[in-house]
């Protein structure tokens, strides 16, 4: 066996295709299931940053976050379109149909309690204290939903 | 023209820095698998002592054996040419492509153990440390740490391409020196110089001491 250099990088450079395309696949397509995964990451962060302002007493920095928030929270079933049967991207699909006013319920539930922090903050003197049970009760409406649909 | 020299049997590879290296394929698997079923507990201390493992392999790569020395192996690109042009190279240990592969997955293990440390999912976990930064900073890192993952696989996968791809179209086997330690040679080369496992075992409790001072604390 010899070894021809050339022959070498151009094995490298197919090992390196190879696994970059192997790499998940981000779809950019604006697709219910690319928009909801957007909006859940946004909110993670948003959490984040509601936790943040509420830490450092900064109410005015809550506003922004939380209306988001509800924004894709109030849009979050129909981001669920029960005609594309999409059981094969999701995993957790088979189950969100079968049980779908279970979903929509815990949905909903995401809903009121992110509108219900967005009401607060914007409100005219916000309240700290209920600002962060606002905010315990929006994270418990996550957790709810995850653990029902994605055993975490 | 073809010089067949007596081929012979060395020793290259020590033992510390053999099961540092067959650690970590076990480690990263659990650390995917665990990651998979969030099983976070599991997955913190399979990081956790993925960055003890690092720890003592930079410390081994400076003080330990001749193999295992980043100064042993590592060439810069002038080297690495040499060595893609067909001159054999210098070290028996790993060739000079190789080496770039081996600071490659030890800076990736290294970000993503500290970065774990750090990181927060926003709702379930959060690493030991994540309290110690900004909330929405950990949920960044966090996203740095998933991403990571994905570079860190794909190192791996070409890592093992590789040494597939010298066992089966070049005829060199790199895999059993890394568990005998020993690789026959027709090259006339003194064998490397080892340094004793006592000081291996020292370095990696001190590692692993760093590493549970760091998550813990002192103990109160
Ligand atoms: C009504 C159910 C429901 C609620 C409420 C909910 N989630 Fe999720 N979440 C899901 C499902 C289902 C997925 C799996 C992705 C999908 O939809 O295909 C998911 C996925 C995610 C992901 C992973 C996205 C990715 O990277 O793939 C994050 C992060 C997340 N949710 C955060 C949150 C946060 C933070 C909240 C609350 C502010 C929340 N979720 C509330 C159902 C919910
Ligand atoms: C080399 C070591 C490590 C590897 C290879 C690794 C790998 C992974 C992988 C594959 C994921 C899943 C990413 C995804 O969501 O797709 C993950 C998530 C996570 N890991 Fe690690 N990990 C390592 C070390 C650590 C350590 C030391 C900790 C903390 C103690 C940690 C904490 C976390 C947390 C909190 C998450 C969730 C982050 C998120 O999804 O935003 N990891 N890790």
């Amino acid at each position: 066996m010899t070894q021809d250099p050339r022959a070498m990088l151009r094995t490298l450079s197919v090992f390196t295709l190879v696994a970059a395309s192997s790499l998940p696949a981000t779809s950019l397509a604006a697709s219910p299931k690319a928009e909801r995964i957007a909006g859940y990451k946004a909110s993670k962060l948003a959490d984040a940053t509601i936790k943040d302002a509420l830490q450092a007493g900064n109410v005015s920095a809550v506003s922004e976050p939380a209306e988001a928030m509800a924004a894709f929270a109030a849009r979050l079933t129909s981001l669920y379109p029960r005609e594309v049967g999409d059981a094969f991207v999701s995993p957790s699909m088979e189950a969100i149909l079968k049980n779908f006013p279970d979903f929509a319920q815990k949905a909903d539930a995401f809903a009121a309690s992110s509108r219900d922090l967005a009401d607060r903050a914007a409100a005219g003197s916000p309240d700290l204290v209920q600002m962060r049970a606002a905010l315990e009760n929006l994270q418990a409406s996550c957790l709810a939903c995850h653990r029902s649909y994605l055993g975490r | 023209m073809m010089t067949t020299r007596p081929q012979r049997t060395i020793r290259v590879w020590d033992i510390p820095t053999r099961v540092f290296h067959w650690c970590l394929p076990v480690a990263v698997i659990a650390l995917f698998v665990s990651a998979d079923t969030y099983a976070m507990e599991l997955h913190a201390l399979a990081g956790e002592a993925v960055l003890a493992l690092v720890l003592f392999r930079l410390v081994w790569g400076t003080i330990g054996s001749q193999t295992a020395r980043f100064r042993d192996f590592v060439v810069g690109p002038r080297g690495i040419a040499d060595y893609l042009a067909g001159h054999p190279p210098k070290s028996l240990g790993h060739n000079p492509v190789g080496a770039m592969m081996v600071l490659a997955l030890l800076g990736a293990l290294l970000v993503l153990a500290v970065s774990g440390l750090f990181a927060d999912d926003g709702i379930f976990y959060s690493g030991p440390l994540a309290g110690r930064i900004g909330n929405a900073l950990a949920v960044r890192i966090g996203e740095l740490h998933a991403t990571g993952a994905y570079v860190l696989a794909a190192l791996a996968g070409i890592h093992v391409l590789a040494t597939l791809w010298h066992l089966l179209l070049r005829k060199r086997n790199l895999i059993t020196p890394m568990l005998t330690g020993r690789i026959r040679t027709e090259r006339d080369v003194p064998p490397p110089a080892f340094v004793g496992l006592p000081l291996a075992c020292g370095i990696f409790t001190v590692a692993a001491g760093v590493v549970a001072l760091l998550v813990h604390g002192l103990p109160s």
